[in-house]
């Protein structure tokens, strides 16, 4: 770049090359001044508008969950009561009020950070995907409104053999796939065998030794084994039904334009950018008004890779729904652009160990460790107060969750337990390592830090970008991990503690005696819910002494932003956003 | 030599440019650590989890076979299939190709709209209070991060005041002159600062040579002598660093995109390499550096027709 040009004008008054004449310098001070002045003002104004730090944790979603009662905590904005109606107050939930008659149509707008990439259940692992896979195909089962159950959906009933080993499902009739064909008990097993047999959900049918075809309406499993979990598997999207046509057409390759008998249909996707689901005008579930659900016409799903610009996006009136960061929440509430929605979710967040490295290999350290945590500051300072303590590696919610643990917080006894550990006076250094882009996971490490240092164990951070960090988990190579989430997506426990406590035990290294794998073992094929339950509280006990590989954090919430006009979003504890009863006031 | 074999000499140079760059990036992406099928299945992966996806991806296979399938595709057009979406990285360029190049080309029609007014004022205007303002209004530009001046951007006019959207784009090209305006206005002034602290350089030395001064001498008005002597020949060095720029503003294009939430291929190439997802990572890479290169040639060429004293 050019120097900046001092010389004089031909026959100017001269001043000495490299000098200033005292007008210049004026001159140059003022513009100075003047940008500083200005640069200052923008920069507080900045900071005065200043969002709050994205805080949005690494989510994954994998299989398992039950119930909890769903209490939609949070506040009501004050604008959101204002469509029409007189009950809305009775509802001491979210803005979502029960908000008067029902208007049909519209079209929804909905924003995701990650974009959704595979429409093909068996071989994603998105959250996002598996959002817009519900919409569109339905299973044999599906989760009811709590979790606590499971209720028909495309098989009207089911019958379970006495051994357990046989389950025979009658199908619904005169349902139809999106593409006009019916669906009936070919479409079923030839969907069941495609999940047997290719994807990452294999192991759901793995003790099935056949899928049979009865009759056009019913449809036998055989199971090599009992399986305590295996209603709950058929009503995962994993399992969803759809025509033998169209998987015979798509042999080995994924789905990339699904039809199934979903509530909406996919019209159109443009990768990347934008995703379009439109009604399905033939879905079998009908509405209180007696049509079928949805109510909604279509509903568009973006990406907007910022949660901070969605926010934006939702009160200029760009989006109808999307996420906010938890350091928003309080002001969002509050300030009537839009209404904030908080949903319990069956969530844990939690930070792995691995248990072979010092300082973690001695038990009482890792005790130590985990009373040493104040999740209650953990829980007020990162998420803004919506999470709710963890006391298990169990989510809050799932089936057979043990209320009664605790996870409490004692630095005098943690000390205690360090003193008498192998590490009394010289506790080797800890590395804490947190994935990159994820707010929730640095303000934790940072937090988890402090806490350790009190109980007098030194810890580094290190933030690693995302993917490596994944791949470096994989392997084991690691100390300790924070920022990461556990989600159940079946309505049962046994992939949770299959993932926690079985095997991989999150690659930490940690192993429980034989005697409790065994019992983790039998518990998946106990088909007696009251000795299942006592076998899992018993496992959720060991874990807890043990400090098994994860130390559990809290039980995060799924926030939830959305415009004035929209009513009765509801998002299950499983994760799914029951799209198909909202709808949007005019 | 002829503008024609000029032009051909330079494409046939771009070849090997290329092949290096595609070589590189292929062993890059596979050097740093994680891998699509751990990275997709997440907290979920278990070996024989991840033995599956890698098989369903292609990723087992050895690494000189993956490159020789890389090459072959190559030769014949294909630029591969996304591991994470499924579809031909050739449909996702031609998806998203347009709208980085036209907030690109938009971004530097407004860096010139706001360089030669202000250049020439400050030129013209030497040492007032003006040319002390437009130079301090570029050391700001320079100095201030594009994404902070974008987020601040979005917040005043696509929030507070609601005169712009927040992010997206429109359905239609006059609808997407409205969406980009902020993006490219965010992209132009960083470039318009230095683009006008160049322009009033040149402008001050075209104003002191000899031909202006013949021009002066010769009685011609001054803003004659400006336009028809001065910001013509000036505009010389601008054009160089402008082609440069341009070439930089593809590359700033990429974070732009995504504060923007835009669905260029800015914003598709960050999420690939988060996610690994290779095939996208090599051909989006070949595909930056075809229109950079491309760039350069076309900015060399419009030198030559500016200046006839250059000769290829």
């Amino acid at each position: 770049m050019a120097a900046i040009d001092d010389r004089q004008p031909a026959g100017s008054a001269a001043t000495p090359p490299g000098t200033l004449s005292r007008r210049q310098l004026l001159r140059r001070a003022g513009a100075l001044g003047g940008a500083a002045v200005f640069g200052g003002a923008l920069a507080s104004l900045l900071a005065a508008c200043g969002g709050g730090t994205t805080a949005s944790p690494t989510t994954s979603t994998s299989a398992g969950g039950s119930t909890s009662t769903t209490t939609i905590g949070g506040a009501s904005t004050p604008a959101a009561a204002g469509a029409a109606t007189p009950s809305g107050a009775a509802s001491s939930s979210t803005a979502t009020t029960a908000g008067g008659p029902i208007q049909r149509g519209g079209t929804m707008t909905w924003a995701y950070t990650a974009p959704p990439m595979k429409l093909d259940p068996v071989w994603t692992q998105a959250l996002v995907d598996g959002t817009v896979l519900s919409q569109i195909v339905d299973a044999l089962g599906r989760a009811n409104k709590d979790g606590s159950a499971i209720e028909p959906a495309l098989a009207q009933k089911w019958d379970v053999s006495a051994d357990g080993l046989t389950y025979t499902y009658h199908l619904r009739p005169s349902v139809k796939f999106h593409d006009g064909s019916t669906m009936t008990a070919d479409d079923v097993v030839a969907s069941l065998n495609r999940n047997k047999t290719m994807g990452s959900y294999m192991w759901q049918l793995q003790e099935a030794q056949s899928i049979d075809k009865v009759d056009d309406q019913t449809v036998k499993v055989t199971l090599t084994t009992k399986v305590a979990s295996f209603v709950a598997r058929m009503a995962t999207i994993s399992n969803g039904i759809f025509p033998a046509s169209q998987i015979q057409q798509t042999g080995k390759n994924e789905f990339t334009n699904p039809i199934g008998t979903g509530p909406f249909k996919l019209k159109e996707w443009v990768r990347n950018d934008h995703l379009t689901l439109d009604k399905n005008p033939n879905y079998w579930d009908n509405a209180p008004d007696g049509q079928p659900y949805p109510y909604l016409d279509e509903i568009i799903i973006k990406q907007v890779a910022e949660d901070t610009t969605q926010v934006l996006q939702v009160q200029a009136g760009q989006l109808n729904g999307g996420s906010a960061p938890y350091s928003q929440v309080a002001t969002l509430k509050t300030d009537g652009r839009g209404q904030i929605a908080i949903f319990p979710q069956q969530q844990v967040y939690f930070m792995v160990v691995q248990v072979t490295k010092p300082p973690f290999d001695d038990v009482k350290v890792r005790q130590a460790l985990s009373l040493a945590l104040d999740r209650k500051a953990l829980v007020d300072r990162v998420t803004a107060g919506t999470a709710q303590i963890a006391n298990s590696f169990f989510p809050k919610g799932t089936l057979d969750w043990d209320p009664t643990l605790s996870l409490p917080f004692d630095v005098n006894q943690a000390k205690q337990l360090i003193s008498q550990s192998k590490y009394a006076s010289n506790a080797p250094t800890a590395k804490l390592q947190f994935p990159s882009g994820s707010t929730v996971g640095h303000d934790n490490a940072v937090l988890v830090q402090q806490m350790w240092q009190q109980v007098g164990i030194n810890t580094t951070l290190e933030q690693v970008e995302s993917s490596t960090l994944a791949a470096n988990w994989y392997k084991g190579d690691f100390e300790s991990i924070s920022g990461y989430q556990w989600t159940n997506g079946m309505a049962d426990p046994d992939q949770l503690v299959e993932f926690f406590f079985v095997t991989p035990r999150m690659n930490s290294g940690y192993q429980p005696s034989q005697q409790a794998s065994d019992l983790a073992t039998q518990a998946a094929q106990e088909l007696d819910p009251n000795k299942r339950q006592q076998d899992y509280f018993q496992i959720q006990q060991t874990y807890n002494q043990d400090v098994g590989g994860t130390i559990s954090l809290y039980y995060t919430v799924s926030v939830n932003y959305l415009s004035k006009n929209v009513r009765d979003f509801y998002r299950s504890p499983l994760g799914q956003p029951w799209w198909w009863t909202t709808w949007l006031a005019k | 030599m002829g503008r024609t074999a000029y032009i051909i000499n330079r494409l046939v140079q771009m070849i090997p440019t290329l092949a290096i760059l595609g070589v590189l990036t292929f062993l890059m992406i596979r050097a740093i650590p994680g891998d699509p099928a751990v990275t997709l299945l997440g907290v979920q992966a278990t070996p024989d989890k991840v033995a599956q996806m890698r098989s369903h991806l292609g990723e087992d296979k050895p690494l000189p076979v993956q490159f020789g399938i890389f090459v072959s595709q190559l030769a014949h057009g294909d630029l591969g299939r996304s591991m994470v979406v499924q579809i031909p990285v050739l449909t996702l360029v031609k998806q998203r190709l347009p709208l980085t190049l036209g907030l690109v080309a938009f971004a530097m029609v407004i860096a010139l709209v706001i360089t030669i007014p202000l250049s020439v004022l400050a030129a013209v205007k030497r040492d007032t209070w003006i040319d002390q303002a437009i130079r301090g209004f570029t050391v700001l530009g320079i100095s201030t991060p594009g994404f902070w001046v974008g987020i601040l951007l979005l917040i005043l006019l696509g929030v507070r005041l609601r005169v712009f959207p927040v992010g997206g784009v429109g359905t239609s090209p006059l609808q997407d002159v409205y969406y980009l305006f902020l993006p490219a206005l965010t992209m132009a002034l960083g470039v318009a600062a230095v683009l006008t602290r160049n322009l009033r350089d040149a402008l001050l030395s075209t104003m002191r040579s000899e031909h202006v001064n013949v021009a002066r001498a010769k009685g011609l008005r001054g803003r004659v002598v400006l336009m028809r002597h001065v910001v013509r020949n000036a505009l010389i060095s601008t054009v160089t660093l402008l082609g440069l720029y341009l070439g930089w503003l593809v590359g700033g294009s990429v974070i732009i995109e995504s504060v923007f939430a835009l669905p260029g291929m800015g914003s598709m190439l960050i999420s690939s390499i988060m996610a690994r997802d290779y095939q996208v990572v090599q051909g989006f890479t070949l595909v930056y550096a075809v229109l950079v290169l491309v760039i350069y040639l076309l900015t060399d060429l419009a030198y030559s027709f500016v200046d006839p004293r250059i000769t290829l």
